[in-house]
Order: C-alpha cells, then sequence, then structure tokens
C-alpha cells in the first residue's frame, strides 16, 4: 500500500514539482513523467503519438539499448504513452538504479535523439496499426502519420516538453531525501521556454468495425479540484461492479450489450462522466437517448441501498486492490491500483486533476462524505447535460 | 496468510466430467453466466454492497468462481458459494435473455483472445474446444440440459476450494466440507486426451495482429515455464504484446501475440542472435519468476493458482514451478525460444478486410 506521502517539492527547491509515494512493501521503483498537453489538432496529435515513440530511442546522454538495459531489468522499459490531458512517460527499475533511471528520463525528456530511423519505424508501425475495436470506441480520433518529419518533432517536444509542465510521481522503495537530490541534480539547469500556441483542434474519425456498434454518453467537463468525491461515488454508482447501473440496466434489463461502462475521463478541464456501451451491430441496441433516458430513470430510484453498494465496491478497490476503479487515464489505460506502476500513475494523475495526494483510505472515507441526494444530483445533471454519439456500420440502424 | 488485507475464496470444478462437443459448445460458459447470478440474480449487487466482488471464468480445464472478501466476510463469501453449488434451476426465457447477451459478448471479443482462440484450434483441430462457445450451440441450450450440466459438473469428485487469508483454519475447513457435502456425488469421469499438435499458419478475418502459439506439456513441465519465460521476455522487450497461458497440468500452448499490427513480432523471432538471446534469458528468467511470485503472495493468486492445480491433480503444488524456474538454464531457455520459431508453432495472422 501506499504510504502517506511526505511532502511535495515545488518548483523553486527542484526544477520540477515531485510527488514522492513511498512504499515499504516494495522491492522496486516506479516513476511517472506527466507532462501537460494542450488542446492538439489531428496532425499534432498524430506527432504527438510519434514522438511518444521515439523518446525512448535514445537521447544525449543514453544510447537506446542503455535505455532499455536500465529501464528493462524489471520487465517494464521505458515508454511514453499519450492520454487526452497528458504525454506520460513511466519506467521501472530496482532500488539501487534509481538515480540511473532518473539520469535518463532527465535526458530523454531534455535532449531526446529523435532519429530518423526510429522516427520512420514509429510512423510505419503507427500506420499499419489497427486500434483495438473498444481503444476505437473511446478515442475515435483518426490520425494520418505519412507527412511526418523530424523537424515537426522537434518543434513539438521544445513547445510542450518543458520543465514547467513537467511533473514527477515516483513510487515504492526509496529514500525521499536521496530522491530530492536526485532530481535536484538530473533536473539542473532545465530552464521554462516560450510556448508555442498554434494547437486548433478538429477531429476526423477512424473507420469501424463492422461487426460492432457503439453508443457514447459524454457529459460536460467537471472539475475534480473543488469536489473530488461525489463524481467519483456517482461513477462507482453508476459504473463499477456488476451491481451498477450500466450492467443492471443495460445488460441485465434490456439486453442492449455485454460490455458496458461508465466511468470517469480525462479531459483538459478535469474529467467528463462517461459511458460507453458496446453492442453487436444487428442486435438490439439503443440509440444514445434510450440509453440515456434509461439510465436517469434508474438514478431516480437509488436509494440507500444503492450508495451502501456504491461505497462497498468502492472499499473493495480502495482497500483491496479490486480492479473496478471508474477512472480511465486513456483509451489503452485503465487506472490500476493492484500493482506499483499503476498506483503511481493513478497518484500522479490523481494529484494533477485534484491537488491531492492518493490516500486510498482517505479517499474512502471522503466518499463516505458523499450523501444520496449529491451523488443522485450529479450522476442526473451529468447525464442530461451528455452528448450522446453513435457509431456503426454502414447501413446499420 | 494471516497478515493479508482480504480473504479470497475460490471455487474450482473441473471440466472433466463434462466435455462438450460441437452440439454443446459453450454450456458451461453460458452455465457460468447464470450460476454466478445466484438464487435470484442479485447475487453480485447483495456482494458488492459487503465489500465483496464475484468474477467468474471458464477455462478448457475448469470453471472458476472467485471472490475478494474483506477480513471477517468470509463466511458470506462460503454462504454464496452455496447458492452456486445448489441444484440449478432456470427457465427458457433467462436462457434466451443471456444467450442475447452472449451475442453481444461473441461481438466484442478481444483480438487478442481471438488470436489465442484461432492458434489453438490450428493446432489441436476439433479437440479441446474453446470454452466460448458458439451461437448456434447455445441456442440449443434448455433448462434440463443445463440442471444435467450443472449436476455432473459441480459434483463432489470435481471440486475444489481455496480459501486464503486471515481466517479461522478449523472453522472455514469445517464450512467448506458442510458447504462441499451439499454438492451431487458424481459419476466416473471420462477421459478426453489432446492430439499431438501440429504447426501450421492460418489467417482470420475477425481481429487484427500476429501471434504464434508454442506447443507445451504441461504447467510443472521445465520446457513449459521456459517457453513461458521466452515469451514474457519478447513481450517485455518489444511492448504491445500479449501472452496467452492457462496453467493447466496438460499439453497446451504458450501463445505470444501481438495485437494491431502485423509482421514485427514473427520477424523479430525469426532473427533473434545469440546476443539478443543471452540478453532475453536475463530478463526471461527475472520475469518468470515474477509471473509466479504474483500467483504465492496474494490472496487471489494463491487461491488461484493453487486452486486450478488441485483440481486438476490432487498434490500439484504452485511451489514446485518456484524450484523449475531457479533451475532454468541458458540452452533450456532458448529451447522455449524455438519454440516460437517459425516451423515449430502455429503462426495466426488476423487481417480484418
Amino acid at each position: 500500500m501506499i504510504a502517506a506521502a511526505v511532502g511535495i517539492w515545488l518548483a523553486q527547491v527542484s526544477p520540477i514539482t515531485t510527488l514522492p509515494m513511498p512504499e515499504s512493501g516494495a522491492d522496486t521503483v516506479c516513476v511517472q513523467a506527466f507532462v501537460v498537453l494542450p488542446a492538439l489538432s489531428a496532425p499534432f496529435r498524430a506527432q504527438l503519438e510519434v514522438l511518444a515513440d521515439t523518446l525512448p530511442k535514445g537521447a544525449d546522454n543514453y544510447t537506446e539499448a542503455q535505455i532499455r538495459r536500465y529501464t528493462g531489468i524489471v520487465g517494464r522499459p521505458l515508454r511514453a504513452t499519450v492520454g487526452p490531458d497528458y504525454l506520460r512517460l513511466e519506467a521501472s527499475c530496482p532500488p539501487d538504479q534509481l538515480a540511473t533511471v532518473l539520469g535518463i528520463l532527465a535526458s530523454v525528456l531534455r535532449a531526446p535523439t529523435l532519429s530518423n530511423e526510429a522516427i520512420e519505424d514509429s510512423v510505419l508501425a503507427r500506420s499499419t496499426t489497427t486500434p483495438s475495436d473498444w481503444s476505437i470506441a473511446l478515442d475515435p480520433l483518426r490520425l494520418d502519420f505519412r507527412a511526418i518529419r523530424r523537424s515537426d518533432l522537434l518543434d513539438l517536444h521544445e513547445s510542450i516538453v518543458r520543465p514547467e509542465s513537467t511533473f514527477l510521481c515516483v513510487g515504492g522503495k526509496f529514500d525521499p531525501k536521496v530522491l530530492a537530490e536526485v532530481v535536484a541534480g538530473r533536473f539542473s539547469g532545465w530552464n521554462p521556454r516560450k510556448v508555442v500556441g498554434r494547437f486548433d483542434y478538429e477531429r476526423e474519425t477512424r473507420s469501424w468495425n463492422p461487426g460492432l456498434r457503439v453508443v457514447s454518453l459524454v457529459g460536460p467537463p467537471i472539475s475534480l479540484r473543488a469536489e473530488p468525491y461525489a463524481p467519483l461515488l456517482a461513477a462507482f454508482a453508476l459504473g463499477s461492479g456488476k451491481g451498477s447501473s450500466v450492467f443492471r440496466v443495460l445488460r441485465e434489463a434490456n439486453g442492449w450489450s455485454y460490455r458496458q461502462e461508465a466511468f470517469l475521463w480525462p479531459d483538459r478541464e478535469g474529467v467528463r462522466l462517461r459511458t460507453v456501451i458496446l453492442s453487436e451491430a444487428r442486435a438490439v441496441s439503443p440509440s444514445p437517448e434510450e440509453a440515456k433516458k434509461a439510465l436517469i430513470a434508474d438514478v431516480a430510484g437509488w436509494g440507500e441501498a444503492t450508495r451502501a453498494r456504491a461505497l462497498g465496491i468502492a472499499e473493495a478497490v480502495l482497500l483491496r486492490d479490486a480492479p473496478y476503479l471508474p477512472i480511465r487515464l486513456s483509451a489503452r489505460d485503465h487506472a490500476e491500483t493492484e500493482n506499483l506502476a499503476g498506483r503511481t500513475r493513478l497518484a500522479g494523475w490523481w494529484f494533477l486533476k485534484t491537488g491531492e495526494v492518493w490516500d486510498p483510505q482517505g479517499v474512502l472515507d471522503g466518499l463516505r462524505t458523499v450523501s444520496l441526494e449529491k451523488m443522485k444530483e450529479v450522476a442526473t445533471r451529468n447525464l442530461q447535460l451528455s452528448i450522446g454519439l453513435v457509431r456503426k456500420p454502414e447501413g446499420a440502424t | 496468510m494471516p497478515d493479508a488485507r482480504e480473504v479470497a475464496i475460490s471455487l474450482w470444478a473441473s471440466s472433466r466430467s463434462a466435455r462438450e462437443t460441437p452440439t454443446t459448445h459453450g454450456f458451461r460458459h453460458l452455465l457460468e453466466h447464470l450460476v454466478a447470478k445466484g438464487r435470484d440474480g442479485t447475487l453480485d449487487a447483495r456482494l458488492e454492497s459487503e465489500g465483496i466482488t464475484l468474477t467468474a471464468s471458464t477455462y478448457r480445464d475448469a470453471t472458476h468462481i472467485q471472490l475478494s472478501c474483506p477480513v471477517g466476510k468470509e463466511a458470506t463469501g462460503l454462504a454464496a458459494l452455496a447458492e452456486i453449488l445448489r441444484p440449478f434451476a432456470t427457465t427458457p426465457e433467462a436462457i434466451r435473455r443471456e444467450v442475447a447477451v452472449m451475442r453481444h459478448e461473441f461481438a466484442s471479443v478481444a483480438d487478442a483472445d481471438r488470436l489465442a482462440a484461432a492458434g489453438w484450434v490450428a493446432s489441436f483441430g476439433g479437440k479441446g474446444l474453446d470454452p466460448f462457445g458458439t451461437l448456434a450451440a447455445l441456442e440449443g441450450a434448455t433448462p434440463d440440459s443445463l440442471r444435467d450440466l450443472h449436476a455432473r459438473q459441480f459434483a463432489k469428485p470435481n471440486l475444489c476450494v481455496v480459501v486464503v487469508g486471515p481466517v479461522d483454519l478449523d472453522r472455514t475447513t469445517a464450512r467448506i466440507a458442510e458447504l462441499v457435502a451439499t454438492a451431487p456425488d458424481g459419476g466416473p469421469s471420462a477421459g478426453d486426451p489432446l492430439p499431438a499438435p501440429v504447426a501450421g499458419r492460418v489467417e482470420i478475418e475477425q481481429a487484427v495482429g500476429e501471434a504464434r502459439t508454442g506447443f507445451v506439456n504441461g504447467f510443472l513441465r521445465p520446457g513449459t515455464l521456459a517457453t513461458l519465460g521466452a515469451a514474457l521476455a519478447v513481450a517485455s522487450e518489444m511492448g504491445d504484446c500479449f501472452v496467452a497461458y492457462t496453467p493447466s497440468l496438460g499439453p497446451g500452448v504458450v501463445t505470444l501475440g501481438r495485437e494491431e499490427q502485423v509482421g514485427g513480432l514473427g520477424a523479430r523471432l525469426d532473427a533473434l542472435t545469440e546476443a539478443d538471446k543471452a540478453t532475453l534469458y536475463r530478463s526471461g528468467y527475472d520475469l518468470l519468476r515474477r509471473w509466479i511470485d504474483r500467483y504465492l503472495t496474494s490472496p487471489s493468486g494463491v487461491a488461484y493458482l493453487r486452486g486450478f492445480l488441485q483440481v486438476q491433480e490432487l498434490g500439484a503444488r504452485p511451489e514446485d514451478a518456484v524450484g523449475l524456474a531457479k533451475k532454468m538454464t541458458f540452452d533450456e531457455f532458448k529451447e522455449g525460444l524455438a519454440a516460437f520459431g517459425r516451423d515449430r508453432a502455429t503462426i495466426v495472422v488476423g487481417v480484418r478486410r
């Protein structure tokens, strides 16, 4: 379990903000580097995906082989992934390699090689990749990687990866004092740069598996800074476990789907409450309005037993790492608490969204303060204001 | 595990008395869906209100019901198992509704699962049917056929209950004995050995990606663990790969695959140099031990692996795998890598057209 955080070092102490999350029982260390993203149009989003692929392929002070060797010892080599809100780099290592791995991260963030060969490899792989149906359901943006050049990535890197937009979260077995010294040393002299603001937003969506139909309800942005607990408890009640509204209403009562989830989805302004329903294309499945109506009717009938179930499953998730936390970090990252990398990832993300340290017992205590009326009000409002989206094969109704 | 934060309860029901045929293909899967709802269809919600989660899975060798309980609530968990073991009854309407849900499940199977299933079929032909089943067969399920299946599969000789965590051993053991005593006695079990696997190449259109199946002879065999270690090492090196393996004590496969892309994994496997293999051995050795440790250090992991081995063969112990993994030599590891070679493995290529 995550021990109490020992402190957060602000920028005046270290060049970048760092959140230490020591765990005495761990035998490894996990480092997460979050880079805050501006709104990006499809071409820049494509560049960012290639940048993420290319960052671990070498930097000023480390070759790709060295990066792989030092960060691959415990089976999770350095990798960078793109979410709706953050570019995130993750590396794990034995405790005695932490200084080396932080040096690698600093080098990769500050001076990546971005070789033409690595870029070509990424562009080829990306251009021939078909994401899973569920990934496309969550993030249908279609990206064109073909025209990406090294100069594009250098510009994008310079614009986005800056010390003032970078945040570290370190979990596992380490001495926080030593960590502070190493971070200060490895990231010294990394100074803020001018932001290039040119990332307008547009969408073009991917082609869809003809065997499937997806209905999505996307709520308005919710800031978790003022009140993180009511939206989270509403998400537990609506989407977590087999007693959840989406399971009971969409699957059990109506037979509209096998896989249906409701969760908090990252947004640059905070999160959004999203419901995603995956159905066989020719089977009976709901329109967005039907799904919304059915869920709102169910929420209206929530009682203290619903709240008790939501708190019960929240306890299982928060205190015993049951894999039902209704938060997603990207189309590919479900928030996890059952392993160190997942906990460290979640701790960093949670801090950036709420300004609070991830403390499972504290979060559970916070959830317990949310009344039934508040939980219902948050769920109802976000469902009522949600936008309905449907993706289906050509010709399907 | 007296210091654990949870009590894990596993009920395993061997499939040895419930082998499927093309006309009953998926009945065990359907039964799993229905039985996990409990006596009145609300078992999950009732358990979740107590902080207990229930998951149910169907494998070729057995069906698994797993509960994770807060410490002190194991009695509630065991009472849930009593609902699952009681004589099963359902209606044509309940079957129809569940098959309708499973139609959605069939459509949304992950590409990794489709690739792995295709690899098995290509390797073993019609033997060892995929536990998922087919919609055509499921439409033939009746209340009587499922009641009969439940009585055969959830019979005493086929059951294993494992409880792991800070519990009173004597009281819990007595409760488990009471529970199992309520199950039917069961008759003799029919064996259904797999044929020798055949390497080949298959293309499927329902998924995108590639996979290779390495043939193995049972979990507690050195060659199997080396093959698993090799798959874990390559998957870790390449990233975005999956390794599918069910720790069966009989013959089976380790599937190493990659969703979304075609070509990269096979090219890597076929171009490994001796130096690459040495590097992979180091990571494979660690990853294999971590993979096994996962099933020895958490209550749910222990309940899963110990129960799965016991239900297949009384006395089979996960600890034996630790010793085998520690002794894995470089030569054994290279043999494990070779199991994924183009001449030895079944190659699956998924291209959605």
